[in-house]
């Protein structure tokens, strides 16, 4: 009762107060964005979702909901928005507090989670892939290569700047994508530098290893094909915008979308233009999918196209939900005659679209 | 609307300065933060000039209030004359309070320019005009670090010693540098007990807690605007005032004291009705302006004494 009195008294001033008070709230709170957009991958017939607070794995048969990491909200595990990366049973995922976790694919419990904050507050986006019996795990500038087993260290390798996408693999080497424009080829046996490549740009992604050649898009409009035995630049291709994605490598050609909405077809062997879509509604981010013949690229507003990986021509396109989802950065997954496409706005997460005529068959919602 | 009208320009400024400064992050923000102070100077100048205003009316204001006691009305016409309204108090926070919008248009579009996350990257891309920066791909990444500070993320400094612990040094920063710049503004009011006092002293302690709140929480490059600004205000105040500047001991949050520069009291607005009462008065303020005098007519004397001539 005193407190209202008090409040009565002193409405003046406070409603003064509240004004920018309410003010920055709402304007700085609006600001702070999700670090990055949800990423899905295939993994023993279900899909595993990283969006948020939490990661999912769904059948990918029907979108039901199988289980969820961690089952109850907990601060301490927090933001995934890295792609997941499977093996041996084992979904291997980043947080952006800086933390790796494996989770059992069966039931979705934590098997070990490795913490590389330092004792250091903040958040840093983060990458996982796996090799045999490793997980490389990025955080910050560093590259850790874990032990999938128990989640020791088995070496670590630091960069001159942040890194924001996991190495490659082939089994004997690690080809690791820096912010710092470099493309870093390392030992995977004992972590030691092997050769490292400048390039015109920041890479965003991993490298795509084909015959033992690396396809790496960059944030400067520059493709290039590398030999990853000693890191030379054997071909590179200038497009339109910023590639961020990793290019998507069938047979004779090589396929990538970039920022300004333009999809291309490249000669694998010479870095040629086979041919140039039509420029997409707006920024094209992902890996393409591909599968019978067809690319499937997905679009930062929210489109879905097919395009015919020969003409480049469009076969369908749709927009997934013109109220609410669009901001479709993750990479699209095509599997089983469906396509997965995630977006990160909208109630449903996950929407699986019919290969052939772009009918959506299914929808996840994960509240 | 929003993004194309204030934030994709702050944006592209900021990394049009970044360009130009060789780089520094930090140090286009502090230009930015002072082509923005300067731009808002005709508004600030002008707040300033209505608290000086209001702290030269003091005296008059208490004289009325104590000879008017039982007689609220009449108080009030009293008050009017002088040009006193409890709204002029208001009004000045209105400038404060335009500069809301500004606060967050920069706090955005330090978020967009120095991108720590994917998204931020996606959203830098479209965010700038590809024409001013033929070679925009080299500016990538931003480079956000300074000393210990990466800009993009809260402020915190960590000492081997104090183990993980990280201290909030430009969250502090932003405290002091509110608290010097409103206890250095807010003029002295007569009567503690007015509400526009009470309002007065609400503010004084809840706007440097909520800055330094908001520092605590929100990017490094916040903080770096908060304190650039902060102490562009003092110093326009100390040059639009350096006739009168004295530099006074105050305590910050009640812990170790500082000098600061405080303006005396300008010149009465009416002297008639101040000699009205006859004699010295004892209002610290008036003894203030007193002393000024004194010392004024001793400057003139001298003058006069060395011809009429200027000291240089």
């Amino acid at each position: 009762m005193t407190i209202f009195k008090h409040l009565i008294k002193h409405k003046l001033h406070i409603a003064i107060l509240t004004i920018p008070i309410t003010l920055l709230m709402v304007g700085c709170s609006g600001a702070m964005p999700a670090s990055s957009w949800p990423n899905s991958i295939m993994a023993d017939n279900n899909l595993i979702i990283a969006n948020n607070n939490a990661v999912y794995a769904i059948s990918s048969d029907f979108g039901k909901l199988v289980w969820k990491f961690p089952d109850k909200p907990d601060s301490t595990r927090s933001q995934f928005y890295t792609s997941p990366a499977y093996t041996n049973n084992s979904i291997v995922i980043g947080s952006d507090n800086k933390h790796a976790f494996t989770i059992d694919i069966t039931n979705g419990n934590e098997v070990w989670n490795f913490d590389a904050t330092n004792n250091k507050s903040g958040t840093a986006p983060t990458g996982i892939s796996v090799e045999s019996e490793l997980a490389f795990f990025t955080s910050e500038n560093t590259l850790y290569a874990l032990r999938i087993s128990n989640g020791q260290t088995a070496w670590k390798f630091e960069s001159a700047k942040e890194l924001w996408a996991p190495p490659s693999s082939n089994g004997q080497y690690v080809f690791l994508p820096g912010m710092d424009h470099t493309l870093t080829s390392i030992d995977i046996s004992n972590g030691s530098q092997i050769w490292q490549q400048h390039l015109t740009g920041a890479l965003a992604d991993s490298p795509t290893i084909y015959q033992e050649t690396l396809y790496t898009g960059s944030l400067s409009n520059s493709v290039y094909a590398i030999d990853a035995s000693n890191g030379m630049i054997i071909w590179e291709f200038e497009a339109k915008g910023w590639v961020w994605g990793s290019p998507m490598v069938i047979d004779d050609y090589v396929f990538f979308g970039d920022l300004d909405g333009y999809v291309y077809a490249l000669n694998r062997a010479n870095g040629r233009e086979v041919w140039t879509s039509q420029q997409l509604d707006s920024a094209s981010r992902g890996t393409p999918a591909y599968s019978d013949g067809n690319l499937f690229v997905t679009s930062d507003n929210g489109f879905v196209y097919s395009i015919d990986a020969i003409s480049g021509n469009t076969v369908w396109n749709i927009e997934i939900d013109s109220k609410n989802a669009d901001r479709l950065l993750a990479d699209p997954i095509a599997h089983n005659g469906l396509l997965y496409i995630t977006s990160m706005n909208g109630e449903n997460i996950v929407h699986a679209i019919n290969q052939s005529d772009g009918v959506i068959v299914w929808k996840f919602n994960p509240e | 609307m929003w993004n194309q009208l204030v934030i994709y320009p702050f944006t592209n400024s900021l990394l049009l300065l970044y360009k130009v400064m060789g780089d520094s992050f930090t140090l286009s923000l502090i230009i930015l933060t002072l082509a923005i102070r300067l731009l808002l100077m005709p508004l600030t100048a002008k707040q300033q000039k209505s608290q000086m205003k209001m702290q030269a009316m003091q005296p008059d204001i208490k004289r009325i209030q104590e000879k008017y006691k039982g007689e609220p009305e009449r108080m009030q016409k009293e008050l009017q004359k002088i040009g006193y309204s409890p709204a002029s108090m208001l009004a000045g926070c209105l400038p404060m309070l335009i500069q809301f919008p500004i606060l967050i248009g920069m706090y955005r579009s330090i978020m967009h320019a120095i991108p720590a996350a994917p998204l931020q990257m996606i959203d830098l891309y479209k965010a700038t005009y590809q024409s001013w920066f033929p070679e925009f791909h080299k500016m990538i990444p931003v480079e956000r670090n300074f000393l210990w500070m990466d800009l993009s993320q809260p402020d915190r400094f960590y000492l081997d010693i104090l183990s993980g612990i990280g201290v909030p040094v430009l969250p502090l920063l932003v405290y002091i540098t509110t608290v010097l710049q409103q206890k250095m503004m807010t003029p002295a009011t007569a009567d503690p007990n007015d509400q526009s006092a009470q309002m007065q002293r609400s503010m004084m302690t809840m706007m440097p807690l909520m800055f330094a709140f908001f520092a605590l929480q929100f990017s490094s490059g916040l903080s770096i605007y908060f304190i650039t600004s902060n102490i562009a205000t003092v110093v326009q105040y100390m040059l639009l005032n350096r006739e009168r500047l004295e530099w006074e001991p105050v305590k910050i949050a009640g812990i170790f004291e500082l000098p600061i520069p405080s303006v005396s009291a300008p010149p009465p607005t009416k002297p008639s009705q101040q000699s009205e009462k006859g004699g010295t008065s004892s209002n610290p303020t008036t003894v203030a302006q007193e002393k000024m005098s004194s010392r004024k007519a001793k400057r003139l004397k001298a003058r006069k004494a060395r011809g009429g001539k200027r000291r240089r």
